[in-house]
Order: structure tokens, then sequence, then C-alpha cells
């Protein structure tokens, strides 16, 4: 699906991967996660040089939050053991702290408290992503990986889990990936914009300078999207009124 | 952590110092954070020295965010006679639901009996999943347990020298009780459950409601054609079970006790007629449709959860084999109250 591509993020970067449905964003991004294995090629993470069958993947995968795009709760426990589970598995604190960690954590993504006792099947989808990235956050990763983590949100949802991404980004010093489609959201927070296309990249660089750029396909990308974010803008305009 | 408060001099003005801390994650910041909530709650004076920029902005994001432990779990507790009263009310609801689906399903039938619009190839399929495939696994069933019938049979008529009427035992057994039964719960195992994991997905992807929005029946499309299915392969497979069965009460018969199978078969022909057969294999059609409906309707009480799916599935054959067992009881009351 891909073909000579050569990324470096470096630590501290919020970098999004943009690109057509099937351009293989969510491949990329699960070979990064060591879900998948590259078919050729290698990847790097924290500087070491990794593969699917090291033994070091699993003190790697701690390092590492993942936030799939459909959440991928666990359907048999409430959110909040969801979120408390890794800490259970990987921590010795007691009980009663971690249930205090993955409250806050849970609060942190903007989910209502008398939320997180309810089963992930009684959530709308909003509060999923919401459990899910509080979930992806639970070890207080150094890189994070985000699959859409803004779509089926409301804009207005989308702008406050930005500004939720940017603090911890701030406070912490986390790496972030992350798929979008949403140019407010590239706008605001990326330091760094990556165009795939047809299994390569066809840009990389700040979203300024992608939105600047000459390319009659890389113009034509953001064309699309733009129009699409500004019909989005319209409806939140007429709903405020 | 919990004792701190009284632990430190309740006088004078507590300093903490971050001078040493290299690194911090939102767990410890919580943790400190949960400290000097707790000690200012006790109505201390608590300073902070030497704050980088790095630990203030995690600290004031943790700060900010009302205390996670006020939270409370509001998973309701009941006491066991809460229980058994929610249980009740909940089986009072369940079977008022399943005679609904019950009730719909033939309602359908009628209304559809004129239209002459059949959905054959639905209806194969059916078959073909339900009927022919279990074929294997029927006969060997069956077989068995007419070898186990026999050989206990011939044991305890051996003493009195009676082994030729182990014909007459395992005909009416196997006939009458034991072949439609196997049938029935092999069935129920296989059957039952597949319809309850089909429509049960189907209704976790919204395609249930999907077919509504069309204006199509999901009882017409999904059950009907089962319930169809089920009623012609569970008797056909009953007769298999049948003679599966007498061939290994035969086999049995002549191994164990050198009964030869034309005397055996002889024995068995004057003892039952063509009725005890039928006796039996009456059932099957009634098995038949309680199955497919109990598999189908748990499928509809999915809901849109893989856990939830699953759960039906098993509640579907435990429910399914329940029922056949009861009306199998039923008939045996019925039929001999009758006199057959």
């Amino acid at each position: 699906m891909h073909d000579g591509i050569d990324l470096d993020i470096h630590r501290g970067e919020i970098v999004t991967l943009l690109g057509g449905s099937g351009s293989g964003k969510t491949t990329l991004l699960r070979i990064m996660a060591l879900l998948m294995a590259p078919d050729s090629g290698s990847v790097e993470l924290f500087g070491k040089r990794v593969g699917l069958d090291d033994n070091k993947i699993q003190t790697m995968r701690r390092k590492m939050g993942f936030m799939f795009q459909f959440g991928a709760l666990f359907g048999g426990i409430n959110v909040r053991h969801n979120v408390a589970l890794p800490l259970m598995e990987h921590t010795h604190l007691p009980r009663r702290l971690i249930e205090e960690i993955a409250q806050l954590k849970l609060q942190l993504t903007g989910l209502p408290p008398s939320a997180s006792c309810l089963m992930p099947s009684e959530l709308s989808g909003g509060m999923i992503k919401r459990a899910a990235l509080a979930r992806a956050l639970a070890l207080d990763p150094e890189l994070l990986l985000l699959d859409e983590p803004g779509s089926g949100l409301d804009p207005a949802s989308t702008r406050s889990l930005d500004e939720l991404i940017r603090r911890l980004h701030d406070a912490l010093g986390i790496t972030v990936v992350m798929i979008t489609h949403d140019l407010a959201s590239v706008q605001r927070l990326a330091d760094r914009a990556i165009l795939l296309f047809e299994g390569g990249v066809l840009a990389d660089g700040a979203p300024h300078e992608l939105l600047a750029s000459e390319d009659q396909r890389v113009r034509y990308f953001f064309q699309l999207e733009l129009q699409r974010s500004r019909s989005a803008a319209l409806v939140v305009e007429e709903a405020e009124i | 952590m919990a004792g701190l408060p009284r632990k430190l001099p309740r006088e004078g003005v507590i300093a903490v110092d971050f001078a040493e801390l290299g690194l911090l994650d939102t767990s410890g910041a919580w943790f400190i954070s949960r400290s000097l909530r707790d000690l200012e709650g006790s109505g201390r004076e608590v300073r902070t020295l030497n704050v980088s920029r790095d630990v203030r902005a995690l600290l004031d994001l943790v700060a900010s965010q009302p205390d996670p432990r006020e939270v409370k779990f509001t998973t309701p507790r009941f006491t066991f006679l809460q229980r058994c009263g929610l249980a009740t009310v909940q089986i009072y609801a369940s079977i008022l639901e399943y005679l609904e689906l019950l009730g719909r399903t033939v309602s359908r039938w009628v209304l559809l009996m004129g239209s002459g619009r059949v959905r054959l190839p639905q209806f194969f399929e059916i078959v073909e999943e339900t009927g022919v495939n279990a074929v294997p696994i029927i006969i060997l069933l069956a077989f068995l347990i007419g070898v186990v019938i026999t050989y206990q049979g011939l044991f305890v008529l051996r003493t009195y020298g009676a082994v030729i009427f182990a014909a007459n035992l395992a005909g009416v057994t196997i006939l009458r009780e034991m072949g439609p039964l196997i049938v029935a719960i092999v069935v129920a195992g296989r059957t039952g459950s597949a319809f309850a994991a089909q429509i049960g997905a189907m209704r976790a992807a919204d395609e249930v409601d999907a077919m509504v929005s069309m204006g199509l029946n999901p009882l017409e499309i999904l059950v009907l054609p089962r319930v169809f299915g089920l009623m012609l392969t569970l008797p056909l497979l009953t007769v298999l079970a049948d003679m599966s069965g007498i061939v290994g009460a035969a086999l049995t018969a002549q191994l164990v006790a050198g009964i030869s199978p034309y005397a055996f078969l002889t024995q068995m022909g004057s003892a039952i007629g063509p009725a005890t057969a039928l006796t039996g294999l009456a059932k099957a059609p009634i098995f038949a449709v309680v199955i497919a409906t109990v598999g189908c309707f748990h499928g509809f009480k999915a809901e849109s959860s893989a856990e939830s799916v699953g759960r039906r599935t098993t509640r579907s054959v435990v429910q399914g084999i329940f029922f056949v067992i009861v009306i199998d009881a039923a008939f045996s009351v019925a039929y001999s109250t009758l006199g057959l």
C-alpha cells in the first residue's frame, strides 16, 4: 500500500496525518503503534529499531497510547474500569488511587462524571471518543497516537478535545501523531502536517506551508476540505443563532 | 497518605519544595494535588516552592478539575429479595414478548398463505444449514443412544431370561422418546444458537432497523424461513435418528446377546406399530417451532454490543432445550391421557 515512506517524527511534535480515504493513514498509524509489521522497511521508536517479535516491545507499548477510531472500549466493563485497566495491570498503585486517577483522566477529557460508571454500550459517539482518549492517556504515554479523534464530534467538542491535547502536550511534552480530516484542528494544533497520497508522502511541513503549496494535488485536497469545514462552520453559526 | 494531615504539625506554614523533582506524570500530579487539597482542607497554609513551568502547568491542569474522589459509583446493588422480584418481573415480561413474537409470526404466516410469496432461496439455505449439515452428528448420536439403551436393557432382562424383549424396550424408547428428543436437543444447540447469533449480530449492526426503514418485515424475511426450514428438517432428522438408533440397537443385540438382527426386528415389529413412530414424529414440528422462535426471539432482544449478542446466544440454547423437555413431558401426559 505504501511506497518509500520515510518519516522522522521528533520528540514533542504534534503531527497530523492527512489524506483521502484509502490513502493508508490508518495503516501507517498502526505500523507506528507496533500493531502491524511493515512488509518491508523498519520502524524506530524512541530512538531504537523495533520489530514485532522484539522482547522490548512491551516496555515500548507502555510508553504509547493508541486511540482507536471507534473507541475499542471493552464492552464488558464500565467506562472507569476501561481507563483503570492499564493502570491496574502495569502499576502497583493502590486500587483506590487508581480509581481516582481514572476518574481524573475521564474528567480531563470532558466526560461528565455521571458517565464514568456507564457501560460503553450506553455511551453516545462523542462520549466514546472521550473515554477512548482517557484510556489512551491512562499510562501517561510519551507518544500518543490518535485515529480520527474528532470524527463524529460536533465542532465545539472537537475544539475542546484539541485544547485538551494541546494542554497535555504542553504540560507533559507528549509527542502526538493524529489522523484527522478537520482542517481547523490541523491549524489549531499541528506543528507539522503530512499529506499522504497514493501510498506516498505528497507534502510534509507546517500547516501554513501546506496551505500555501503550489502543487495542484495539494491545493485540490485542501480546497475540498476547506469547503467541507466551511459548511460545517455555517451549520454551527446557524445553530448558535 | 490519608493520615498525612494528622502527622504534620498543626501550626505554621507547610512548604513543599519541588526543586529536586525531575519528572512528573498526571498520576503523580494527582497524588500531589490530592495531598495539597487534604492539607488545605484541614485548615493549614501550604506553600509550594521552586515549581518549574512544566510542573506548574500539569498541577494547574489537574487542579482545574473537580475532585474525582467525589464521584461515587452508583452501581445499584440489590438485596436477594429485590433480585428475586426483578427476575420474576423480567421473566413475566419476557414471556409476554415471546408470545407477541410468536403471535406476530403466525399472523404473518396466515397473511402470506394466500399470496403465495415464498422465499425459497432463504428457505433452502436454512434447510441445508440446519438439516443436511446436521446429518452426521445426528446419525452418530442416535446410533450411540441405541447401543446404550439396548446394552443396559440386556443386562436387566438377562436375569429373567427375556433378552428378546430388549427389542421392545429399544423400539419404544428410541421411537417415542429418545429419537425426537436427541434431535431436538442437538438442533437447539447448533441451530437455535446460530439463529440467535445471526439475528443478534444484525440487530447490533442496525441491519434489522434498516430492513424496517425500507418497509420490509423482519419477521417475514428472518423468522418465517427459519421456522419453516426447521419444521421440515426436524421431522426428517428424527426419522434418520430413529433408523440409526434401531441399527445401533440391533447390532448390540447381535454382539452382546447373539440375537440375530432378523429376530430382533421381527420381535420389534410385533411389539410396536407405526403409531409408536408417529407419536414420536408428531412432536418434531412443535419442537421446531419452539427452537426457531426462541432463537430468533433472543436474536431480536440483543443490544448493540458483542457481549449482549453472546449472552443472548447462550440463553437461546438454554431456554430452547428447557422448552423442548417441558413440551416433551406435556406430550407424555397427553398421550397417556389419550391412551396412545
